[in-house]
């Protein structure tokens, strides 16, 4: 695998809110769960550079949706999770755990 | 009080710089979450950013194209102002002493040099035409500070002296600077402003901007009723 194939620190986050949402993750939910999640406020255009990122790498595909007036008649963007983004997420967690593990400093909830 | 709509300028400024091709959909999605009681300032701080984060975005992910499109400007760039130079004489020579009609030419072709060169460089990268253009519109705007902090540093520039005396400036300022002076103004600070202004708008323009188009990417809907 290339470095241009892995996850980024923010693309990995965005792509587990994906796999949280499910089928209706398009740009507000998806930012409103991380704002939610990570406690800070999100850029919606930091968001959807990432979801490009994870669309060129093959980690999600994405789907228009509907137009509604509150969006000013623009249709919704849904995103998806690939397979292999799901393979991916999964490879990241386990080099995460992997180097997690037996770190002092980290347990506890000290640092 | 808050208003309803977002703001339209930053809306506006949205709709024309952002590069990302999800451009549309991300409108939509800050239209949206602004009618759920966001402040005028949030939706401001989320359209700069989202300019921001698309022109890097894009650029980072198209290096050779971005490359070759400053290539293809700066080459037009330098076969304009040689055609210039061959006819009038390189600056600070003065064309200038013949008046202000050959100058009032000069500066109407320069805005014609400078469009026409955005215009080839949007025609050749159709896509990615926002990003590659601001890029070029960064550095024309760039390269004039730097031209003239190293040609300081490399001893090509006496800093006792006004710089348009010393033919260090871009050839946009020396000319409205030489028309300003046939009208009796003696302006350096106004004429840089007015060459820095004539540029960007002559850029944007060229490179179809400015232009009331419908949004670049697909997710553009007629506007559903109520």
């Amino acid at each position: 695998m290339t470095k241009r194939d892995q996850l980024g620190n923010f693309e990995l986050m965005v792509i587990l809110v994906l796999i949280r949402i499910g089928d209706k993750a398009y740009g507000v939910p998806i930012s409103e769960e991380l704002e939610k999640r990570t406690g800070r406020d999100v850029a919606i255009g930091s968001v959807y550079a990432a979801l490009e990122r994870l669309e060129d790498k093959g980690f999600v595909t994405s789907e228009l949706g509907d137009a509604t007036p509150e969006r000013g008649g623009r249709a919704k963007k849904y995103f998806h999770v690939t397979t292999r983004g799901l393979k991916e997420v999964r490879e990241t967690q386990r080099a995460l755990v992997k180097l997690w593990h037996g770190l002092p400093e980290l347990e506890g909830g000290k640092a | 009080m808050r208003s309803e709509q977002p703001p339209c300028v930053a809306k506006w400024l949205l709709r024309h710089f952002g590069s990302s091709p999800n451009n549309a959909a991300l409108i939509g999605d800050l239209d949206e979450r602004y009618g759920y009681s966001r402040s005028r300032f949030w939706y401001w701080r989320q359209v700069v950013w989202a300019i921001v984060a698309s022109f890097f975005k894009e650029i980072s992910g198209h290096k050779a194209l971005a490359i070759r499109a400053l290539i293809i400007g700066w080459t037009m760039k330098a076969a304009w102002l040689s055609a210039f130079w061959y006819v009038y004489g390189a600056p600070p020579r003065r064309l200038f002493t013949a008046g202000i009609e050959p100058l009032l030419f000069v500066f109407l072709m320069g805005i014609i040099a400078m469009m026409s060169t955005t215009w080839i460089i949007a025609k050749t990268h159709p896509v990615h035409y926002r990003p590659i253009v601001l890029l070029y519109l960064l550095l024309e705007l760039i390269g004039p500070f730097l031209t003239f902090i190293s040609k300081g540093a490399l001893g090509g520039y006496d800093w006792r002296y006004p710089a348009i005396l010393q033919g260090v400036g871009p050839p946009l300022f020396q000319v409205i600077y030489e028309i300003q002076f046939h009208l009796g103004i003696f302006n350096g600070v106004a004429a840089a402003w007015e060459s820095a202004v004539i540029m960007v708008v002559s850029i944007l323009v060229g490179g179809g901007f400015l232009r009331n188009e419908v949004e670049s990417n697909s997710a553009e809907h007629p506007p559903a009723t109520a």
